[in-house]
């Protein structure tokens, strides 16, 4: 196997937020490594940090959240350390850019579309005018919108949510970014557009050699989607391996929670596996493993120690006991580890 | 088998707003029927039309013609006012956005016993405090939450609440309009349950409105596909799922994401063009080309949909 490029990698990264005096630990020692050329997913509920932990990557932390420990080293430099704007700016946009859930409220209502996006290629590429609005119609040809030079002229209004979609995406990768943070990009839109704006970010990912990073909490989102997953549960990543790995061979007990949680595995008249409780406060200091007090199956040790992270393959880690050799026999559970047979049986 | 019994019919019924040329049609002679006891789910886009449907059983908005017919009786346009507080009764809804469907400002208390104070459905306060305490229970929530704000709660506590407020009006007939969109992954399979619990335990029919086909399949007996204010399809799930014959069924039904990385990666994806259809001469009926499978198409449509059952 050829020697994979690290583009981005985050050591023990801690991100706090003070909030009314009090600190919330949303982000706990999250170390992970971001692959040139990849689709990377990063999968977990909402309040799990998946968009906090991501954010840190462009300098977008609201301003009362801080990285306060670790290293994020891109390009040679540890953009955690990263104090100003101007830092920033070398990095936001025109190196790392983002495309957002919903396209109603990432695009300027008052603004033609054109000139949203002639901004940003004037701004991290350096052209002007005429040369830069050639460029714009290019990209929104790109993206699949027809007629770009008509509709360069028009507001974000006279399109659809997939249309409106495409248009952030457009802006986003107008910079020849080297990687594209894709957060919940298509939960705001219908099934058969959401397809097709998938198929349009894969698409320009080869186009455009980017490495994709994709938050989502949609498990056929992922499927289609990625090459790696990553699972985070209350501010850590509790497993990540790649994709048939963290499907077809999960080890920690919350990844078999989300997956039997899956209304696809379900049979009609029965109960589906839902998960029982709320993930914890992150005010207080969590012991032992997160996800124990919600584990019907969880071993006294999940109470008192937080696991490390254990190998199930060279590239499939899992923060869990059950990996641990001193782990008494224990069987998974049987519709995770025949979860390909129930899926292809209830598809096909 | 035994003939099942109609708890409501909806009869070519169509539904426009604005007048003249600012005039939209949203819901274009639209038929179908609801048995007593089942799950009837209406899929399509953003902007098909789906919720206006919902609405329109609820009274909410009216309809412009056609009929709209609960247990034997039209409720649609004008209608005495003793047979509109029945349908207000008995055809609740579910929201959903729990975040924007509880008042912030009234507690939970006030809240779920909003329906019992208009109807006088209590014989006293420690009745009504009963019944409301017999609600939270019912949807797995604690009686003390009565005490609560609605901003106390997380989402899928809030659609517990959303739940209760319906429940305890004991309705036979519920509207979901996108009960689970809003929730996180986790939460969803929570309220799935409770839902199909209290279907078995109250004997409810839901008209569960979606736009997420994996969930309407676990969910529902029969589904209907809207397209454009027009129902292109209706069918049991099963056979829809095994057997969709209009394109822009097999189209949504190619789109939903299933979560196996190696199917994902090598599916084909069909995109619905609805300019395939040629209504210029040879105009399109809705037809029952099965038992309980019906479509919408013209003679050569038809046709063609034939032959791919047989």
């Amino acid at each position: 196997m050829e020697e994979k490029d690290v583009i981005l990698s985050a050591k023990d990264v801690d991100i706090e937020f003070s909030l009314r005096g009090k600190k919330l630990k949303a982000i706990r020692k999250c170390s992970l490594d971001i692959y040139r050329g990849e689709t990377l997913a990063i999968v977990g509920e909402s309040g799990s940090g998946k968009s906090v932990f991501t954010k840190s990557f462009i300098g977008m932390l609201d301003s009362n959240g801080f990285v306060t420990n670790g290293q994020i080293i891109y390009d040679g430099q540890d953009i955690a350390k990263f104090k100003t704007e101007k830092e920033w700016l070398t990095i936001r946009g025109k190196k790392i850019a983002m495309v957002m859930q919903d396209p109603m409220t990432s695009l300027n209502p008052l603004k033609r579309i054109g000139s949203q996006i002639k901004e940003a290629i004037e701004l991290h590429r350096g052209v002007k005018g005429a040369e830069a609005k050639a460029i714009a119609i290019e990209m929104l040809r790109k993206v699949g919108i027809p007629e770009p030079e008509k509709r360069y002229n028009q507001y974000p209004h006279e399109f659809s949510g997939g249309m409106r979609q495409r248009v952030v995406i457009a802006i986003a990768v107008s910079c020849n970014p080297d990687i594209l943070i894709c957060d919940e990009p298509t939960t705001a839109l219908d099934v058969t557009i959401q397809a097709q704006i998938l198929d349009l970010i894969r698409k320009l990912k080869e186009e455009l050699n980017m490495t994709v990073i994709y938050i989502t909490h949609d498990l056929g989102v992922v499927a289609n989607v990625a090459d790696r997953v990553a699972v985070m549960y209350a501010g850590q990543i509790v497993e990540y391996g790649l994709a048939d790995e963290i499907f077809f061979d999960a080890w920690h007990p919350y990844t078999w929670a989300l997956l039997s949680a899956l209304p696809q595995l379900g049979e009609k008249g029965e109960d589906l596996e839902a998960i029982e409780g709320t993930p914890p406060n992150l005010f207080v200091e969590i012991k032992g493993d997160a996800f124990a007090p919600r584990n019907k199956r969880a071993l006294a040790i999940d109470f008192v120690k937080e696991p490390p992270f254990f190998d199930v393959s060279e590239t499939h880690k899992a923060k869990t006991w059950y990996l641990d050799p001193r782990c008494p026999k224990f069987e998974r559970p049987s519709n995770i580890v025949n979860y390909r047979e129930i899926i292809r049986r209830k598809v096909y | 088998m035994m003939e099942k019994e109609k708890l409501l019919e909806v009869k070519d019924v169509q539904i426009t707003f604005g007048t003249g040329r600012r005039k939209f049609v949203a819901v274009d002679h639209v038929n179908f029927d609801i048995y007593k006891g089942e799950t009837f789910s209406l899929v399509g886009e953003s902007g098909s039309g789906k919720t206006t449907i919902g609405r329109a059983i609820l009274r909410i908005n009216p309809t412009t013609s056609g009929d709209i017919i609960f247990k034997g009786q039209k409720i649609n346009g004008k209608i005495s006012k003793e047979l509109d507080r029945e349908v207000i009764r008995k055809i609740q809804m579910i929201f959903q956005d729990p975040q924007a469907s509880l008042n912030e400002r009234a507690k939970v208390d006030y809240i779920i016993s909003e329906g019992l104070y208009n109807f006088k459905l209590y014989r006293d306060n420690k009745d009504r405090a009963r019944k409301v305490q017999e609600a939270l229970k019912g949807v797995g929530l604690l009686p003390e939450f009565a005490s609560r704000f609605p901003h106390e709660f997380s989402g899928g506590q809030r659609q517990r609440i959303g739940i209760a407020r319906a429940l305890i009006m004991d309705p036979e007939f519920v509207v979901a309009d996108e009960p689970i969109s809003a929730l996180d992954v986790s939460i969803r399979a929570q309220v799935l349950n409770l839902l199909n619990k209290l279907k078995a335990e109250k004997g409810l029919t839901y008209l569960f409105i979606a736009h997420d086909l994996s969930v309407v399949k676990y969910i529902s007996d029969r589904i209907a596909v809207i397209y454009k204010g027009r129902i292109v399809e209706l069918a049991e799930t099963e056979e829809l799922f095994a057997n969709p014959l209009h394109p822009y069924t097999k189209a949504l039904l190619s789109a939903i994401p299933i979560p196996d990385p190696v199917y994902e990666k090598q599916k084909k994806l069909l995109v619905y063009d609805p300019s395939v259809h040629d209504y210029s001469v040879d105009k399109p009926e809705w037809v029952e080309i099965k038992e309980g499978h019906f479509v919408y198409g013209n003679k050569a449509e038809l046709e063609g949909y034939r032959k791919e059952l047989a």
